[in-house]
């Protein structure tokens, strides 16, 4: 079973999505913001999908990404970004971070399922 | 030029002349406002019932009953200044100075041109492009139902509101910045009425916990953030993004007077107490602060900033360089 963390701050998109994704076969850890996800990510050597939120207070996800890939880098882990945000400059930044991808919310499981699968390497 | 859509407005209509009546309600209609009309005493209870006015239309024949009648006008005004007065004159009379000050247009029957006019500048003062009130109920109808995906959205024609009164228990609250535009979104709703929406199924199975307030909150507060984000991804070109902050939907709870920034950090809280040396006797008024710093905080870079800081002066004072 692979392991996704779900950072968001939202209560609500957090049980949105892992509802979803424990259904189809994955096991999930939350984290309600980046230095959360963070600290998860460090604690946790089995996570291999980071999904994350882009907006959010205290760390935001693209600097939790920045600071995945700088001091977190030896950890083989996918970043997705999972975001109202669809800004050029924003995602470029995050191409040039190390993150794997970008969603724009509305999350719809149906369309992200295979491709997170295939990260996982399920 | 862009061009810019025709909104309605809701007004109460007060006047006892049944003629009069009928003509303003065929203005009302052919200039887009939606005229409530009521007789002089039901006029409180509507403006309780109907918190979404732009405007009051009334016969300066319900201010003439002696001070009775200027005493109601004032009630009103008193409970709603935020919503303009529109008098019709019916008399030559000069207004007294406590008649004017309810009063922010006045016309007569035989000028409705002045009404029309007055009407146009005061209730729809501002005008909104007909592309982007489209835009906006799109891409809202569009979140609604990534949100609630078991309910059927559809949406009322726009309209404008002069009443500041907020619909129901929970609102949320979001900055809304762009070349052309500063300003915020908010989303109002009754706590009840989400709840019984819940639990009707209309959102995701399972979401939405044990439906507490603040699990409502949450609701609104994700359906608030992803109409702010497809907002942003349409109409804020990419040159504003420079400047562009985060932001997080604040969410208030009236009901259990909850607000939340969307940050579990705690918040610095600072109480005033403002009393009468002479009245010891007398209760202080308490007048409380707090900073919540929800979106970026480093006390660090504080340090830095002070210290390069030079103290500011006295204040009040000229200061020449």
């Amino acid at each position: 079973m692979a392991h996704v963390l779900i950072v968001d701050d939202s209560s609500t998109m957090r049980e949105i999505v892992s509802s979803y994704l424990s259904k189809n076969g994955f096991e999930v850890a939350l984290a309600n913001d980046g230095r959360d996800g963070l600290e998860q990510l460090r604690k946790d050597p089995s996570i291999r999908l980071v999904l994350s939120d882009v907006n959010m207070p205290n760390m935001d996800g693209l600097t939790m990404a920045e600071k995945i890939r700088g001091e977190l880098a030896n950890k083989s882990v996918h970043i997705v970004m999972l975001t109202t945000e669809d800004n050029p400059a924003m995602r470029e930044r995050g191409r040039a971070i190390g993150v794997t991808g970008w969603v724009v919310k509305p999350f719809r499981g149906e369309a992200v399922l295979g491709p997170f699968k295939k990260l996982c390497g399920l | 030029m862009t061009e810019t859509t025709h909104l309605a407005a809701k007004v109460l209509l007060l006047d006892p002349d049944p003629q009069q009546c009928q003509a303003l309600a065929d203005f009302c209609a052919a200039l887009g406002l939606m005229p409530l009309v009521r007789t002089p005493g039901e006029a409180l209870a509507t403006l309780e019932q109907h918190q979404d006015l732009a405007g009051l239309l009334m016969s300066e024949e319900l201010l003439g009953e002696g001070a009775g009648g200027l005493a109601w006008a004032q009630a009103i005004h008193r409970q709603r200044p935020e919503l303009p007065i529109f008098l019709r004159r019916t008399s030559a009379r000069t207004l007294s100075q406590a008649e004017l000050d309810l009063v922010q247009h006045q016309w007569s029957s035989s000028d409705m041109e002045q009404l029309r006019a007055s009407v146009d500048r005061t209730i729809f003062s501002l005008r909104y492009p007909v592309t982007l009130v489209q835009g906006i109920v799109d891409l809202t109808c569009s979140a609604l139902q990534s949100m609630f995906p078991n309910a059927q959205v559809r949406s009322q024609s726009p309209y404008v509101v002069h009443d500041r009164i907020i619909h129901g228990e929970v609102s949320t609250l979001i900055a809304i910045e762009s070349t052309w535009c500063r300003g915020y979104m908010m989303l109002q709703t009754e706590e009840g009425a989400l709840r019984q929406g819940m639990l009707a199924g209309l959102s995701f199975e399972g979401v939405g916990g044990e439906l507490s307030f603040r699990d409502l909150n949450n609701m609104l507060g994700e359906t608030t953030n992803l109409i702010w984000g497809a907002f942003k991804n349409r109409y804020i070109p990419p040159q504003a993004f420079a400047n562009q902050q985060t932001q997080v939907p604040i969410v208030i709870n009236h009901a259990h007077k909850y607000i939340s920034f969307g940050s579990t950090d705690p918040q610095l809280c600072i109480r005033y107490e403002l009393s009468d040396p002479t009245r010891a006797e007398l209760a202080p008024l308490v007048i409380v602060q707090r900073f919540i710093f929800n979106l970026h905080w480093s006390p660090e870079q504080f340090a830095e900033f002070s210290a390069s800081a030079s103290q500011s002066g006295p204040t009040g004072e000229l200061d020449l360089f």
